[in-house]
C-alpha cells in the first residue's frame, strides 16, 4: 500500500483513498462540510485545504530526485489543496498544520459563517452541529464582517417533516447530491446563483402535492448545519438533553441501525445509525418519523380487565388473577399462543418454553412465510450490492425493504468502496461522481403491478398477480435454452442472468405471500443467490425456534376448537367460539376490544434482545430510555401468564433467555456487536403451512408506513399515499367496484382510503362480503368494505 | 529578441510582429463589415471550406500535426496549445467525440468572437469541420452567450444553408461522414463560459463547474469525449488548413504564433478589433491602430477584466504582446481585450465595478466565491466608494485577497482577485485616501453609482 506523509507521521493507506481521509487515518484533523463518506466528492465548500505534494517520476520510471537532498523531489500544488477531492499517491506529503494550512481553513470558516445566522441557542442542530464544533476549533473566535447578513426564509416547509431554515444553508450540496445518488430520484436542487443560491424543491409549489420520497428524512442528518430540520422532533429538546441509543429498527427485517433519541421518557427523534455493511448510514421514513404512536395518548400503559362486560384499568395483580380466574379450568393443550413475528429471539425463545411448558400444539407467529428463509443461498447486502445482476420479482422494495431497495441503487452505480478505517466507517470513494451512469441493464424487475424500481430498471415486466412461480418457470428454460419462446423481458433476464457470476434474486411479498416454499425451490434452481424479503422483522430468527404449530396443531389464524387463547401482537378480531382471549399489545384496537384481560406491550424501543435480519444476521436490539408505563415485553406477558396457570418457567427474563440462545447459536447473546454477527452453527429452521391466502382474503400491496405509524401522527396520515387494494374482477362486478376507484376499509382497526385494482385473474383472493380475519402481506388485516360501489 | 532570432536561424525571413508589416494581411476579420460577407454565396466566392475539405481528406492525425506546427494556441485565455489538446482526445474508443465552439464571451472587455459570429459565420462552421474532423467528432455545438442575438441567428443560417449545399450533414462534402453543427443559446452566465460548466448548462443542468478529473477529454459532454475551444481557436483552425501551418507561424514571436484580435476598450480615439500578429507592441496597438488615448491613462488590463493591469509606462507600451512577456509582468495575454483605465477614474470606483460584475456572476457553488467575493468584497467595496469606508476596511481587503485566491473550485474567483489585487498593488495611496477621507482620489467619473 501506498505511504503517505502526514506532518510528521508516515501512514499507509490503500490506494483510491483520498487525502482527507489518509490525514484523518493518521489521526489528524480538517475541518469539512460538503464531504460524504457516501457522497461523490464535489470539493464545494473549500474548508478541508491543506498543503499537498507529491514525487514524479521520470519516463523511465524512476523518480525524479532533488539535487540538494538526494530524496525524491516533491512537486507541491500551488498554495492550498482541498484534500476531499485529491487521491492519494505514493510517497504524497500532506500538511494540515502549517501556516498556510492553517489561514486557509480559518479564512474559509470565516467565510462560511458571514451569512450564517448564529441562532445557534434555538437551533435544534446545537449541540451537534458540524458547523458549531468546527467553528470552535477552526475559525476565528471573532467577526469581522460588518454587514448585514443574508436574510431568507426560516421556516420554509420541503415536506410535512422537512422543514428547510435557508438562512443556515452553507450550501455544502450533500443534499442535493444524496437524492441523485442514493435513492436516485432527484428531489432538491440550488435555485438561483451566487449570494441568492437556495436549496428548493421543484416537486410542487403546493406542499400536499411534495413528494420527496420515501427517504427523504436522511437529509438531515447529514445537513451539516441546522438548515434541514425533522419536523417531527422540531423543537423537541436540545441534543445534549437527549438520551440516545444506538439500536436496530424492528419495523421491517432491514435490520437498519437507528438511534433513539428520547427525553422525558419519550421518543422525540430518531436518527439513521451507521452499519457500513446493512443500511450505511440511511433509513426510510417510515422507520425515522413513525414513532409517534409509542408515546401517543392511545398508547396501553396498564393492563385492562373485563368487569361487567366492560374493559377497566386494572393492576398486573389483578390481571393475574383475572386471566386465572378464566383459564383455570381450561385444558391447557388446547390453549392457543401467538405473538407477532416482530418480537425478539429472546422473547420468541420464552415463548416456546412456554409452550412446552403447558404441553400445547397450537402455538405460532405471525406473519410468516410457509417456507424457511435460510432453505435457500442467500447473499449479504454487501454481496447485493456487488452484484453482476439482480433479478427482483414480485416485490416493491421501495416500500417492502427500503434498504434493499437503497443497496440495489448502488450496486446500479457499479461503484461500491471496499475501503473502511479499522472501526468499520466508510471511507469516501472517489469513483463516485455526480450523476454517474447507471448500469440499468444489470436489473430486471418482475411485479403485478407497476413498482418504484421499475424506473431504474433496465428490464422490467408487469405479469399477471400469482404467475411467480410460471416466470420463474420461464426464467430457467430461457436460461437453458435462449431460443425458448417467451416475453422479451424475460428472455432478457434469462440472458442477464446466464452471463453473471454473482448474480441473485430477490423475492418479495408478492412473489412469497401464497406459496413461499415452492416459489423458493423454483428460484434455487436458477443458480443465483435468493434473497427473500421475510413477512416481518425477524422472520428470519424465529423460523429457527419452534414457534410453528405441531401436527393438527391450530395456525394463527385458524382456531377452530381452540377454548382460549393468548396473543401477543396486533389482531384484528376475536376469533369465534373462544371462551376466553388474552391480549397483549401497545393500542386498544381490533381483537383488544374484544378481549377478556389486555396486557400492555412494551413497544420494541423498549425493550433489550436479539433480532436476525433478512440477511440472516443477528443484530443487538437496545433499550431506549421510553416511559411505556407498566407495559412489559413478552417475557414479562408470559410470566404473569404463567403465574395465573401456576406453570413454573425456565425463561424469566432477557439474561435466562439468551442463555438458551447461547447453546442454540453458538453466540453470546449478552454481546452482540452493533454491526451485527452470523452465528456459527443454525438449527434447521421451522416452516409449517400458513394459510395466508384462505377464502375470504385480500391483499393490500406493500407499504412502508405500518398501521400503528397512523395513530398519534396526523402528519403520517395526511403524506401517506392511497394503497392499492387487490381484486379479481368476479368481486369487483359483485361489489360494484371499477378499477382505479377509492375505496374506504378498515386496515388494522385504521381507516384508510385504497384504490381499486382490478385483475382478470383467479389468483386474486376473493373479498369477504363486509368484514373478515385475513393475513394480509404485512401484517393481519381487518377489512370492513364500506359503501363499496354504492357510490 | 530580435538578435537571438538572427542568430540562430539567419536564413529565415524575419517573423512577422507588426500590422504595418507589408507581409501582414487579416484573415480572421478580413470580412468583417463587408457587406453579406455572412452568406453561403459570400463566403464559397472567397475561398471558404477549402480548408475542411483539405481536412477531411487526410487523417485526424494530420490535422492535429498541422495545428501543433502552427503554434496555435487556445485563444479563450489560458492560451493551451490546440493541437496538443486534440490529440489528448482517444485514439480508439467506440465513443461518440464532441466538439464544443465556446462562444459564450462574457468577459468585460471582450468582443472579438461576436463580429466574427455576425459577419463571417462559414469561417466558424469550417473551422468546426476541422476541429471536428482533428478529434474524431461527427456532432459539434456551439454554445453562444445569450445576449448576441444576431450572432445565433446568423450562425443558425449560415447552418442551414452549409447543409442544404452539402457542406454539413450526413455525407458532408461527400467525404462520407456525418458532420453535424448545432447553436446552443446560453441563458446569461459568464460562469457558462468555463468549459465545465458550460458543459453542464448544455446537457440542461445548473451551470456549476464540474470537478476535474475527469477531463473533457476522458467524459465531457454526456459522458462522451468532449474538446472545448474558443471562436477564434476553431476559426484559426480553418486559416491553418487554408493557408497552411508556415502561413501561420510565420506570425509572432518564437512560442506566440500566428494572427491575433486584440481589441480595445475605454477612452481611445478608435475602439474596436485589430486583426494584428503576436508580438505587436502595446504602443503600435493602443496608439497606431486604436489610435490613442483620449486622456490620461494610467493602467490598462491586457485580455479581459480577469487579467492583473499593468501600469501604464513606456516600457510595457513597448512590450510585444504575447504570452509569455504577459507572464514575465505577472499578468496574462487573456483574450486581447485591452482595458484602458483613465487616471481621472478612481481606481477604486472601478474595482468596485468590477467586482460588482463577478459577485453578480458567481455561480454559487463554492465558499470563498459565493461568500467571499458574492457577500464580502462587494460590500466592502461598495463602503468604501459609498465614502464610509475607514482604513481598517483596506486591511481587511488586503486579507480576503490571500483568502480567497488560489482556495476557490473554479478559476472565476481568481479572476476577480487578480485584477483588484494587481490594482492595489499599483495604486494603494487610491485605495488608502478613498478610506481615510471618504472620497476618491480622482473624481473623473463620480457619481458613477447610485449606491444607495
Ligand atoms: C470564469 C471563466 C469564464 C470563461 N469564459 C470563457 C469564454 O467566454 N469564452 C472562452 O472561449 N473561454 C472562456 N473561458 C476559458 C474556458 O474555460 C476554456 O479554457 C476555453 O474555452 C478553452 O478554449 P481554447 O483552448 O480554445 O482557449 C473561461 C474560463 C473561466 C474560468
Ligand atoms: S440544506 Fe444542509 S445539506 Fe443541503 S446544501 Fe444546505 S447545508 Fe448542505
Ligand atoms: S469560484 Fe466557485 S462559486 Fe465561483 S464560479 Fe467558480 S465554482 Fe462557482
Ligand atoms: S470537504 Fe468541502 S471542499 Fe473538501
Amino acid at each position: 500500500m501506498p505511504k503517505v506523509i502526514v506532518n510528521d507521521r508516515e501512514i499507509e493507506v490503500a490506494n483510491g483513498t483520498s487525502a482527507l481521509d489518509a490525514l484523518f487515518h493518521a489521526g489528524f484533523d480538517v475541518p469539512y462540510f460538503c464531504s460524504n463518506e457516501y457522497l461523490s466528492p464535489v470539493g464545494a465548500c473549500r474548508m478541508c485545504l491543506v498543503e499537498a505534494g507529491s514525487p514524479r517520476k521520470n519516463p523511465d520510471g524512476s523518480w525524479m530526485m532533488d539535487d540538494a537532498t538526494g530524496q525524491p523531489k516533491l512537486f507541491f500544488f500551488p498554495g492550498t489543496v482541498a484534500s476531499c477531492t485529491l487521491a492519494i499517491s505514493e510517497g504524497m506529503v500532506i500538511k494540515t498544520t502549517s501556516a498556510p494550512a492553517v489561514k486557509a481553513q480559518a479564512g474559509m470558516m470565516e467565510f462560511t459563517l458571514i451569512n450564517h445566522p448564529l441562532d445557534c441557542p434555538t437551533c435544534d442542530k446545537g449541540g451537534a452541529c458540524e458547523l458549531q464544533d468546527r467553528a470552535y476549533e477552526y475559525g476565528y473566535g471573532e467577526a469581522r464582517f460588518e454587514f448585514t447578513r443574508r436574510h431568507a426564509d426560516k421556516h420554509h416547509a420541503l415536506s410535512d417533516f422537512i422543514v428547510l431554515d435557508k438562512e443556515r444553508c452553507i450550501h455544502c450540496k450533500r443534499c442535493v447530491r444524496y437524492f441523485e445518488e442514493i435513492p436516485g430520484e432527484e428531489k432538491l436542487d440550488f435555485i438561483e446563483r451566487g449570494g441568492h443560491t437556495y436549496i428548493d424543491s421543484m416537486e410542487s409549489e403546493d406542499l400536499a402535492g411534495r413528494n420527496l420520497g420515501n427517504f427523504s428524512g436522511n437529509i438531515g442528518d447529514i445537513c451539516p448545519v441546522g438548515a434541514l430540520l425533522d419536523n417531527v422532533a422540531r423543537f423537541r429538546g436540545r441534543n445534549w438533553e437527549y438520551d440516545c441509543t444506538q439500536t436496530t429498527a424492528m419495523n421491517n427485517a432491514d435490520g437498519a441501525s437507528i438511534w433513539v433519541d428520547a427525553r422525558t421518557g419519550r421518543i422525540e427523534r430518531i436518527r439513521a445509525g451507521s452499519n457500513s455493511s446493512v443500511n450505511e448510514i440511511w433509513i426510510n421514513d417510515a422507520t425515522r418519523y413513525g414513532h409517534e404512536w409509542v408515546d401517543a395518548d392511545s398508547r396501553l400503559k396498564t393492563p385492562l380487565v373485563r368487569k361487567n362486560g366492560k374493559l377497566e384499568p386494572a393492576s398486573w395483580d389483578e390481571a393475574v388473577a383475572a386471566i386465572k380466574a378464566g383459564l383455570i379450568s381450561t385444558d391447557k393443550t388446547k390453549l392457543g399462543v401467538y405473538s407477532s413475528a416482530d418480537i425478539t429471539l429472546e422473547e420468541g425463545v420464552a415463548l416456546e418454553k412456554f409452550a412446552a411448558a403447558l404441553g400445547t400444539i397450537n402455538v405460532d407467529h405471525f406473519p410468516r412465510l410457509n417456507a424457511a428463509l435460510s432453505s435457500v443461498n442467500r447473499p449479504t447486502l454487501d454481496e447485493l450490492a456487488r452484484a453482476d445482476a439482480v433479478i427482483v420479482i414480485g416485490a416493491d422494495l421501495y416500500e417492502e425493504s427500503g434498504t434493499t431497495y437503497l443497496r440495489i441503487e448502488e450496486m446500479l452505480k457499479g461503484v461500491v468502496s471496499d475501503l473502511k478505517y479499522n472501526h468499520g466507517t466508510a471511507l469516501a470513494d472517489l469513483r463516485l461522481k455526480e450523476r454517474m451512469d447507471r448500469k440499468r441493464n444489470k436489473l430486471a424487475v418482475f411485479a403485478p403491478i407497476r413498482v418504484k424500481q421499475m424506473e431504474h430498471a433496465g428490464i422490467s415486466e408487469v405479469y399477471a398477480i400469482g404467475g411467480e412461480l410460471e416466470l420463474l418457470k420461464q426464467l430457467l428454460a430461457s436460461k437453458s435454452n435462449s431460443n425458448f419462446e417467451t416475453t422479451p423481458a424475460i428472455s432478457s433476464a434469462a440472458k442477464l442472468l446466464a452471463g453473471a457470476k454473482n448474480a441473485v434474486i430477490v423475492l418479495g411479498s408478492f412473489a412469497l405471500a401464497s406459496d413461499a416454499a415452492s416459489v423458493l425451490a423454483a428460484a434455487a434452481k436458477l443458480g443465483a443467490k435468493i434473497l427473500p424479503i421475510p413477512a416481518a422483522a425477524n422472520g428470519a430468527g424465529l423460523e429457527f425456534l419452534n414457534l410453528t404449530p405441531g401436527q393438527n396443531g391450530r395456525t394463527y389464524g385458524q382456531f377452530e376448537g381452540l377454548k382460549t387463547a393468548f396473543i401477543s401482537g396486533y389482531a384484528a378480531d376475536r376469533p369465534k367460539d373462544l371462551e376466553f382471549l388474552v391480549v397483549h399489545t401497545t393500542q386498544l384496537v381490533g381483537a383488544a376490544l374484544k378481549a377478556d384481560v389486555v396486557l400492555p406491550q412494551a413497544s420494541n424501543y423498549e425493550k433489550r434482545g436479539t433480532t436476525v435480519n433478512l440477511e440472516g444476521r443477528f443484530l443487538p436490539v437496545q433499550q431506549a430510555a421510553v416511559n411505556g408505563g407498566e407495559s412489559m415485553d413478552l417475557i414479562g406477558a408470559i410470566s404473569a401468564l404463567a403465574d395465573a396457570l401456576d406453570v413454573k418457567l425456565e425463561i424469566r427474563g432477557t439474561r435466562s433467555a439468551g442463555r438458551e440462545l447461547n447453546t442454540r447459536f453458538g453466540l453470546d447473546f449478552e454481546n452482540i456487536p452493533l454491526e451485527g454477527v452470523f452465528p456459527s452453527k443454525k438449527p434447521t429452521a421451522k416452516a409449517a403451512a400458513t394459510l395466508r391466502f384462505g377464502g375470504g382474503d385480500v391483499l393490500l400491496t406493500p407499504r412502508m408506513w405500518q398501521e400503528k405509524m397512523l395513530i398519534g401522527s396526523a402528519r403520517v396520515r395526511e403524506s401517506i399515499g392511497l394503497d392499492n387494494l387487490m381484486l379479481s374482477s368476479t368481486d369487483a362486478s359483485k361489489f360494484g367496484v371499477k378499477d382505479g376507484e377509492k375505496l374506504e376499509v378498515n386496515v388494522n382497526g385504521q381507516d384508510r382510503t385504497v384504490i381499486a385494482r382490478v385483475f382478470n385473474t383467479a389468483s386474486v383472493p376473493s373479498l369477504p362480503a363486509l368484514e373478515g380475519d385475513v393475513v394480509g402481506s404485512s401484517a393481519v388485516l381487518k377489512v370492513a368494505m364500506a359503501a363499496s360501489g354504492d357510490d | 529578441m530580435t538578435a537571438i532570432l538572427e542568430n540562430t536561424a539567419p536564413e529565415k525571413p524575419k517573423s512577422i510582429t507588426s500590422g504595418l508589416d507589408p507581409r501582414f494581411k487579416p484573415r480572421l476579420y478580413e470580412h468583417v463589415g463587408v457587406p453579406n460577407s455572412w452568406t453561403l454565396e459570400y463566403a464559397l466566392k472567397n475561398g471558404a471550406y477549402e480548408g475542411a475539405k483539405k481536412a477531411l481528406a487526410g487523417t485526424p492525425e494530420q490535422v492535429q500535426d498541422e495545428a501543433k506546427k502552427s503554434g496555435l494556441r487556445g485563444r479563450g485565455g489560458a492560451g493551451f496549445p490546440t493541437g496538443v489538446k486534440w490529440s489528448f482526445m482517444p485514439k480508439e474508443d467506440s465513443k461518440p467525440h464532441y466538439l464544443v465552439c465556446n462562444a459564450d464571451e462574457s468577459e468585460p472587455g471582450t468582443y472579438k468572437d461576436r463580429y466574427l459570429m455576425e459577419h463571417d459565420p462559414h469561417q466558424l462552421i469550417e473551422g468546426m469541420l476541422v476541429g471536428m474532423h482533428a478529434i474524431r467528432a461527427n456532432v459539434g455545438y456551439i454554445y453562444i452567450r445569450g445576449e448576441y442575438i444576431l450572432a445565433a441567428e446568423r450562425l443558425e443560417r449560415a447552418i442551414l444553408d452549409a447543409r442544404a449545399a452539402g457542406l454539413l450533414g450526413d455525407n458532408a462534402m461527400g467525404f462520407g461522414k456525418s458532420m453535424q453543427v448545432f447553436v446552443h443559446r446560453g441563458a446569461g452566465a459568464y460562469i457558462c463560459g468555463e468549459e465545465t460548466a458550460l458543459m453542464n448548462s448544455l446537457e440542461g443542468l445548473r451551470a456549476n463547474p464540474r470537478l476535474k478529473p475527469p477531463f473533457p477529454a476522458q467524459a465531457g459532454i454526456f459522458g462522451m469525449p468532449t474538446t472545448v475551444n474558443n471562436v477564434v481557436s476553431i476559426a484559426s483552425g480553418a486559416l491553418i488548413m487554408r493557408h497552411g501551418s508556415d502561413w501561420f507561424a510565420s506570425m509572432g514571436t518564437e512560442k506566440s504564433k500566428g494572427n491575433f484580435l486584440f481589441h480595445i476598450s475605454g477612452p481611445v480615439k478608435r475602439p474596436g478589433v485589430y486583426e494584428l500578429p503576436l508580438g505587436t507592441t502595446y504602443r503600435e496597438i493602443i496608439y497606431t491602430w486604436g489610435g490613442g488615448p483620449t486622456e490620461v491613462i494610467k493602467a490598462f488590463n491586457p485580455g479581459g477584466s480577469s487579467t492583473p493591469m499593468l501600469p501604464f509606462t513606456d516600457e510595457i507600451l513597448d512590450m510585444q504582446a504575447d504570452y509569455e512577456n504577459c507572464a514575465a509582468k505577472g499578468t496574462f495575454l487573456g483574450t486581447g481585450g485591452i482595458i484602458l483605465i483613465p487616471k481621472n477614474c478612481d481606481i477604486v470606483n472601478m474595482m468596485y465595478n468590477y467586482v460588482r460584475f463577478y459577485a453578480h456572476e458567481s455561480c454559487g457553488k463554492c465558499t470563498p466565491c459565493r461568500e467571499g467575493i458574492g457577500t464580502w468584497m462587494v460590500r466592502l467595496m461598495q463602503k468604501l466608494i459609498s465614502g464610509r469606508g475607514d482604513p481598517n476596511d483596506v486591511k481587511i481587503l488586503e486579507d480576503l485577497f490571500g483568502n480567497i485566491k488560489g482556495k476557490a473550485f473554479c478559476l472565476l474567483a481568481d479572476s476577480c482577485i487578480m485584477p483588484v489585487q494587481s490594482a492595489y498593488n499599483l495604486f494603494k495611496e487610491e485605495f488608502e485616501y478613498i478610506a481615510q477621507n471618504g472620497k476618491p482620489m480622482y473624481s473623473g467619473y463620480a457619481n458613477r453609482w447610485n449606491v444607495e
